[in-house]
């Protein structure tokens, strides 16, 4: 989902990695309770191997799947003529892109500056 | 800045035992219309409780940073979803409601919408009428015109200018505005005169109580009237109750929760609704987007967030034809700018690099004035929270088709570089013929067109017909004795503007008329 975005140096992205994850839980607790679930379910079925199988079309597990096959499936869910699987893309891009944009970490890249500084505080 | 909690203020997600609590008027939220009916009541002499579900936060907390400002400030993290999730709905939730994150765009109703109003709903109200209502509450937030535009703001003027196309300055409530930008996160320098700087602070002089992270479950009847309400108290985080109970007892109730929180209440407290009207005619002012990549830097995260309209597409065929639009730009900080923008991958990250030279525009909709325009409708998930529905049909689709149109006309007029839609089938494109050509091929389809809402209005509409409206022209309930609703909910349509300024004057006016009454009572 962030190919391109994060920082090369493994350190680097394995800490972005880490933040973006935190970032994710934080948001998702913040939903109300039957929005939780829904993410819940969402997520239940990307890990379980049948559903998987079915809906991303990846075979291999998570661990061992291949970055090519987990831009195919994004792909696939975002124009899937599916509305349900279009839905899970956006959640899932959302909170992913979300989480890292919001970090300082990811402004330098982008040539956002942060927000203004006030003398007066 | 430390605030300290002035003692009549409580945050309920720290009680350890259930409350029970007495006044005069117990009001549900604390947004434009709560917050201007708290004051008025208030000085008028009546003991009045707010119930807040949001926390209270103030121009200290504000930080410019969208990791908390979101969490803390929205609902569902600025994230909250139709049930198809096709529309991302931006509501506030703290003191203060939306005024605490809105961009501070202020508009009167257009005559168009009070004339349909009239003919259609029975409103008596005009812009004679209103006219010293505005300008009471025109002076008491400080609206004035704002025009001072940032580069997202000149590009639409100059594109606007150059088309021919109508455009305005608008006018903004705020006070000393130092145009940082950051008006959706709330104001760190105090400047923006939301209810949680002027009304409810005038509230808490005169002795109100506020309640906050307090959720209103449910209306208890008993007779024609409602006897007190149950309220549940929420954590530190928001969402779930801690198991203590708050109940308030009032002679008369106000809601003003909004057009989700106001209908789904009533929905929960199965108040006597023989027509079934109650969270029908839900409008949206369904938000469509465009972004123009220019030369020099536009840095649309900077500067007072809308200062620049254009009404061009408003009523562009008529106020029952097909559906019109109001152009603006629109603040854009790195994380709202990451959703928006629907790619991923390599696209995604190429876009983003982008940023500082991305100027943005949005077309509203102006939806509800049209048969085929009958808005959304808020039902209940099992557990009674609110949930609502909005179908996207083929005489919205045709309306944002136009309004891609229509904001890529104006950005390459501006001079961008190139354009392109917040729509997952669209390119970058390099002029205008071939932008035109695109867009009348882009499949209008849910989660295709990034779809947004800010301005949720409507649910608890607001006429002279018992059979089609849920209050009458004061916004009593028309079945219940003692409960009166102040809020976006009461409106017919949408307003085709920005909200935030009706929902001030109509509080204004219904809340002065009901202190008279509930002192004379």
């Amino acid at each position: 989902m962030l190919a391109g975005a994060l920082p090369q140096p493994e350190r680097e992205q394995n800490a972005a990695i880490e933040q973006i994850i935190t970032g994710f839980d934080f948001t998702v607790a913040h939903f109300p309770p039957t929005v939780r679930n829904e993410i819940r379910q969402l997520l239940d079925l990307l890990v379980f191997p049948p559903t998987r199988v079915l809906l991303t079309g990846m075979f291999a597990s998570w661990e061992k799947a291949d970055a090519s096959a987990v831009r195919a499936f994004i792909s696939r869910w975002e124009t899937s003529r599916f509305s349900l699987l279009r839905s899970g893309y956006s959640a899932l891009h959302d909170l992913i892109c979300g989480a890292w944009y919001v970090s300082p970490e990811s402004w330098a890249r982008i040539g956002y500056p942060g927000p203004p500084q006030l003398e007066s505080r | 800045m430390p605030d300290s909690l002035p003692r009549n203020i409580v945050d309920c997600s720290q009680l350890q035992q259930d409350l029970f609590i007495e006044a005069d008027v117990a009001i549900v939220g604390t947004g434009a219309g709560g917050g201007v009916a708290a004051r008025t009541l208030s000085q008028a002499g009546l003991r009045v409780v707010m119930i807040e579900e949001g926390p209270f936060k103030t121009t200290g907390d504000f930080r410019m940073q969208e990791s908390d400002a979101y969490p803390t400030l929205y609902h569902d993290v600025a994230n909250r979803k139709t049930d198809d999730k096709a529309i991302t709905i931006l509501q506030g939730r703290a003191v203060g409601g939306g005024t605490t994150v809105n961009w501070t765009s202020c508009f009167r109703i257009p005559e168009q919408t009070l004339a349909h109003w009239q003919q259609h709903y029975g409103w008596t109200h005009n812009s004679e009428t209103l006219a010293p209502w505005y300008r009471r509450v025109e002076s008491l937030f400080n609206i004035q015109p704002w025009p001072v535009h940032n580069a997202s703001n000149s590009a639409l003027v100059r594109g606007a200018d150059k088309l021919g196309w109508q455009n305005d300055v608008i006018a903004r409530n705020v006070r000393r505005c130092r145009n940082l930008g950051y008006c959706g996160m709330g104001c760190p320098v105090g400047a923006k005169q939301s209810t949680l700087l002027t009304c409810i602070p005038d509230a808490m002089k005169h002795d109100a109580t506020l309640l906050t992270r307090l959720r209103a479950q449910q209306l208890i009847m008993r007779g024609d009237g409602i006897e007190e309400i149950e309220c549940h108290a929420l954590t530190a985080i928001g969402v779930d109750p801690t198991g203590v109970k708050v109940r308030v007892r009032a002679r008369h109730v106000v809601l003003a929760a909004g057009g989700i929180g106001s209908p789904a209440l009533m929905l929960r407290s199965r108040l006597p609704d023989p027509y079934g009207l109650v969270g029908k005619r839900t409008f949206l002012h369904i938000t469509v987007g465009t972004f123009a990549h220019m030369r020099d830097r536009v840095d649309p995260y900077y500067g007072a967030p809308q200062t620049a309209t254009s009404n061009q597409f408003l009523w562009r065929d008529g106020v029952t034809g097909e559906m019109g639009y109001k152009i603006e730009a629109v603040p854009l900080q790195p994380g709202l700018a990451a959703t928006a923008l629907g790619a991923f991958g390599i696209r995604h990250a190429e876009l983003m690099e982008g940023l500082p030279y991305l100027q943005p525009l949005i077309a509203i909709m102006r939806d509800g004035f049209h048969d085929e325009s009958a808005g959304g409708s808020v039902s209940l998930n099992s557990d009674g929270s609110p949930l609502l529905s909005y179908p996207l049909n083929n005489y919205l689709w045709r309306g944002i088709r136009h309004a891609y149109a229509s904001l890529m006309q104006i950005q390459f007029a501006a001079g961008a570089q190139r354009v392109g839609a917040a729509h997952s089938d669209s390119a970058w494109y390099d002029n205008w013929l071939q932008a035109q050509a695109a867009v009348e091929q882009m499949p209008m389809k849910p989660h295709h067109a990034r779809l947004f809402s800010a301005h949720v209005m409507g649910g608890c509409v607001m006429g002279a017909d018992r059979t089609r409206s849920v209050v009458d022209l004061d916004g009593n309930h028309r079945h219940v004795s003692n409960l009166t609703v102040i809020d976006g909910s009461i409106f017919p349509t949408s307003i085709g503007a920005n909200p935030s300024l009706p929902i001030y004057t109509l509080a204004a006016w219904q809340s002065e008329k009901l202190a008279t009454s509930l002192r004379q009572a």
